[in-house]
This record gives structure tokens, C-alpha cells and sequence, in this order.
């Protein structure tokens, strides 16, 4: 049997086969590296954390820096796919919204948004100076469904908003689906979508927009349609 | 409204496709301002704009949350320029994490011998991680806070299995010097375990334990001014539960320290 002292004082006793349990369980305690970028609960909320960077409390900084920095590197890494590169985009963005916390507007989003659309903006100015789509956009989809390097903790915290995008996305035919991801995740023009994929300049116009009222509407409803 | 008309006025099927270029910010020039000047005097194609971004910006749930490299909080502070104390912070947090990241990865991997292997670590140290700290599958993992006055200073851990250890990260952010571990048996015994070195108050170590020691009740670090931090383990943990070993029954390991 595995025995596991836990911070919350008691004792838990686990079989042998709930070994990665035990592991699991002990982790936390022992590992301040393998603490998610989350927001703990009872902790200061992300608009809050904002205020508190723009008066130049640099502890808040770095607690909102530790809270967003996991979901920044993992959109940069996925559409560079190169981590060196999206560190050097994620600590960019991460500075800008330290930056910029005074100018945040909470009427206009929520913090989440705003954080990963620096980085998003960061990274496809970084896509455009290299002129190269290093990753698919079939992939990009699958890379936020499966990564590898996505924590069981991470990935259940994340799961509800990206499960129902995800999903939604399923019910969008698939050209439709990779012209959204272009021009979402890769800031290609209408334009540039119709010369990537070799169609007509108003076919590759009707893809983004039917493929964005559709999603939009799937999200409104929530209801999943095919 | 449909696809193809997104407001009521006769006018605005013509900026269907533009609203929607306009939420997925990817419309530029003159496209950009006749489509907003339209947007702003039209407010159904101003709601249905709304609701398109976000509907567009939802596909940024989908960021995977992937672990930085190691030292991304260091070197982003570096290019912030972050005081000297803020910078400390980081500095101590991500030290505390380089001994818990190998601890966290031999616990993973949970293979006895885990491998030896060296670890650079700040450029200018380098520690060598014993083969036996890996776990199998039976054995036992306790961990406990090393506290001072109330306050947690530091993580303990011990293993008990074919090979046991013992590890332990702390961070007093003061004390520089040497530090000795030493822990109490439930029988009573003061049995030390070795000696490492802290560092600003630094430090993490570990070490090996050969069976037969009985079960630990208290593992403290003591320094010549007196006990820094101690842990207590409620119900006295097992340093030899599975197995057998070749061990002397006297605690002296191979050890592996950081500071």
C-alpha cells in the first residue's frame, strides 16, 4: 500500500495500483514546478492582478505572468511550432500586457481574450516575418485537442471552453474549418486564403463567413450541429 | 438574418462578408473603413459584429497550456527589468523548482535506478543524481512541510522501497553555510544523515537510505545556531518497507545536493 502524507494533514492510503495516484497526490506537494498557471482559488481575480501591475506591484506581475504563461507558450508553440521561437514571442506578449495593465479595459473582454490576443497577434506578425505556415491547420486544431505536453490538470481546467469550440468546429465543414484557422490563427486575408488554397477570391470570401456564422451559431445555441 | 444578410437594410448584404473579415481581424485598407463606417451607423450589423468576435475570438480556448521552458519566469523578469528583489523572488522560486522538477521526473518515470545522469543547473553547478532515487511500484512516498515557527520553509519527501531516500528542498532566505539533516526515530533514536550546504537560505538534498533504519517521526536541518526547519511525520514513516537491499542499517547514502 502506498501512504501519502498530505498538506491537508491527513493521511491517505492508497493500493499499489493507484500508484500514479499516490504519485500524483504527491506531487503537488512536493513540486512547486508542476502548480498549473491557473488562478488558485481565493486568489486575487485577473482584473484585479491588473490593477495591482498598473500601481507597479511587481509580485502581482509575475503571479499573472505564472498565471497566463502555460496557455502563451502553448498557442505561440503551436502555431511556430519551435519552442525557442515561441518563448521569445510568449515573453513578448506577456510583457506587453504587463505594459499596457493600466490600459486594460474590462468592458471591452475578458482578460483571457485580451492576453492571448497580444499573443496571437505577436505570433502571426512572427509567422509573417518568416512567410512560412510551419504548421498545418488541420494540425493547429489537432495540437490543441491532443498535445502531449498538456497536464491531466491543465487539460480538465481547460477542457469546458475548448470542448464546446472544438466541437463546434467539428460541425463546420472542413473547408470551411481550415480557412477559419487561417485567417484566425495565421492572420491570412481573404486574399491570401484564396492563393493558399488555389480557389476563387469570393469562394474563399464565403468559406470565412459561412464558417464563422456557423460557428457563432453553434456557440450561441450550444447545440452541436453537422 | 442569414449568411448572406446580416443586418435589415438593403444595403447590408453587401458587407456580410466584410463583417466577418472584420471580427476575424484580417480586413484591411479601404475594405476596413467601409465596413466600419457601415458598422457604426447600422445597429443590427453593429450587433452582429459583436457576436461574431466572439465567436472568433472563442478559438483561442483551444491554447493548449504547455509548460515554459525552464528559467521563461527569470528571463522574462530579466527583460522586464523587475527590481533586484522581484527578481530574487524569481530567482528562489525557480531554484526551489530545478531539485522538485528531478524529484517530480524520477517520481514520473518511477523506474529503480532511475539513471544517473548529470544536471546542469545555473551554469556553474553541476549535481549528479544518484541511480537509486526512483520509485517502483509498492513502495511508499511520504511528504511533509519543514517548518520554522509556523512557517513553511521547505517540501520534504521519503521513499521507502527496494531503495529508499530521502529529499528535501528548502528556502529560510537567509542562512549561507552548512546544514545538517538528522532524523528522530519513533524509537527515539537521533540518527544524522548527512550534511549540504545552503545557499541565501537555498538549498535542496537528498539521500539515500538503506533499510533497516525503522520508521522516522521528525527530520530536522540543523545548523550550528540550531535547528533551522523541521518536519514531523504523524505517523512515523517507513524507511524500508518492500524489498531487500544490501544496507548496513547506518544512514550515510550516496548524496545529491543543490544550492
Amino acid at each position: 500500500m502506498a501512504r501519502v502524507a498530505s498538506l491537508d494533514g491527513g493521511d491517505k492510503v492508497l493500493g499499489t495500483r493507484n500508484w500514479g495516484k499516490a504519485i500524483r497526490a504527491a506531487l503537488p506537494a512536493v513540486s512547486l514546478v508542476m502548480r498549473r498557471t491557473r488562478a488558485v482559488e481565493g486568489g486575487p481575480s485577473d482584473e484585479a492582478l491588473l490593477a495591482s501591475m498598473a500601481q507597479g506591484d511587481e509580485r502581482a506581475g509575475l503571479e499573472f505572468v505564472r498565471r497566463y504563461q502555460g496557455r502563451v507558450f502553448g498557442l505561440a508553440m503551436s502555431m511556430l511550432g519551435d519552442p525557442g521561437h515561441a518563448e521569445d514571442v510568449a515573453q513578448e506578449a506577456l510583457l506587453r500586457a504587463w505594459r499596457h495593465a493600466p490600459i486594460y479595459d474590462a468592458r471591452r473582454g475578458a482578460v483571457s481574450t485580451w492576453v492571448l490576443t497580444i499573443a496571437r497577434n505577436l505570433t502571426i506578425d512572427a509567422l509573417r516575418m518568416r512567410r512560412t505556415i510551419p504548421t498545418d491547420p488541420d494540425d493547429l486544431i489537432g495540437l490543441g485537442l491532443a498535445s502531449n505536453e498538456v497536464s491531466p490538470d491543465a487539460a480538465a481546467v481547460s477542457s469546458e471552453g475548448a470542448r464546446g469550440v472544438r466541437l463546434a468546429l467539428a460541425g463546420l465543414r472542413a473547408e470551411q474549418r481550415r480557412a477559419l484557422v487561417l485567417a484566425y490563427f495565421y492572420g491570412m486575408s481573404a486574399a491570401e486564403i484564396s492563393e493558399a488554397e488555389s480557389i476563387p477570391l469570393g469562394t474563399a470570401k464565403t468559406r470565412i463567413r459561412a464558417g464563422l456564422t456557423r460557428l457563432r451559431e453553434t456557440m450561441t445555441s450550444g447545440g452541436i450541429e453537422r | 438574418m442569414n449568411d448572406n444578410d446580416a443586418g435589415s437594410r438593403p444595403e447590408c448584404g453587401r458587407y456580410a462578408d466584410g463583417l466577418a473579415e472584420l471580427a476575424l481581424g484580417i480586413l484591411m485598407g479601404r475594405e476596413r473603413a467601409l465596413v466600419l463606417a457601415h458598422v457604426e451607423g447600422c445597429p443590427d450589423c453593429h450587433a452582429e459584429m459583436e457576436q461574431l468576435s466572439l465567436a472568433a475570438d472563442s478559438l483561442l480556448e483551444m491554447a493548449p497550456d504547455v509548460e515554459p521552458p525552464l528559467g521563461f519566469e527569470v528571463r522574462l523578469m530579466e527583460r522586464f527589468g523587475a527590481r533586484p528583489a522581484a527578481q530574487r523572488h524569481v530567482r528562489r522560486q525557480w531554484r526551489l523548482r530545478q531539485p522538485s522538477l528531478v524529484l517530480a521526473s524520477l517520481l514520473m518515470f518511477g523506474a529503480v535506478g532511475a539513471g544517473a545522469g548529470w544536471l546542469a543547473w545555473g551554469g556553474q553547478h553541476q549535481t549528479v543524481v544518484p541511480a537509486a532515487f526512483g520509485t517502483a511500484p509498492g513502495g511508499q512516498i511520504e511528504t511533509e512541510s519543514l517548518v520554522a515557527g509556523g512557517r513553511e520553509l521547505g517540501k520534504i519527501v521519503v521513499y521507502s522501497g527496494r531503495t529508499s531516500w530521502l529529499f528535501m528542498s528548502l528556502d529560510d532566505g537567509s542562512w549561507s553555510g552548512k546544514a545538517n539533516c538528522q532524523v528522530r526515530l519513533v524509537d527515539g533514536k537521533t540518527v544524522p544523515l548527512g550534511t549540504f550546504w545552503l545557499e541565501h537560505g537555498y538549498g535542496a538534498w537528498g539521500v539515500t537510505l538503506p533499510p533497516g533504519t525503522g520508521r522516522i517521526q521528525t527530520a530536522s536541518v540543523v545548523t550550528d545556531q540550531g535547528v533551522l526547519a523541521s518536519a514531523h511525520f504523524p505517523s512515523g514513516t517507513m524507511t524500508s518497507a518492500v524489498g531487500t537491499t544490501t544496507g548496513q542499517g547506518v544512514i550515510s547514502g550516496p548524496s545529491w545536493m543543490t544550492h
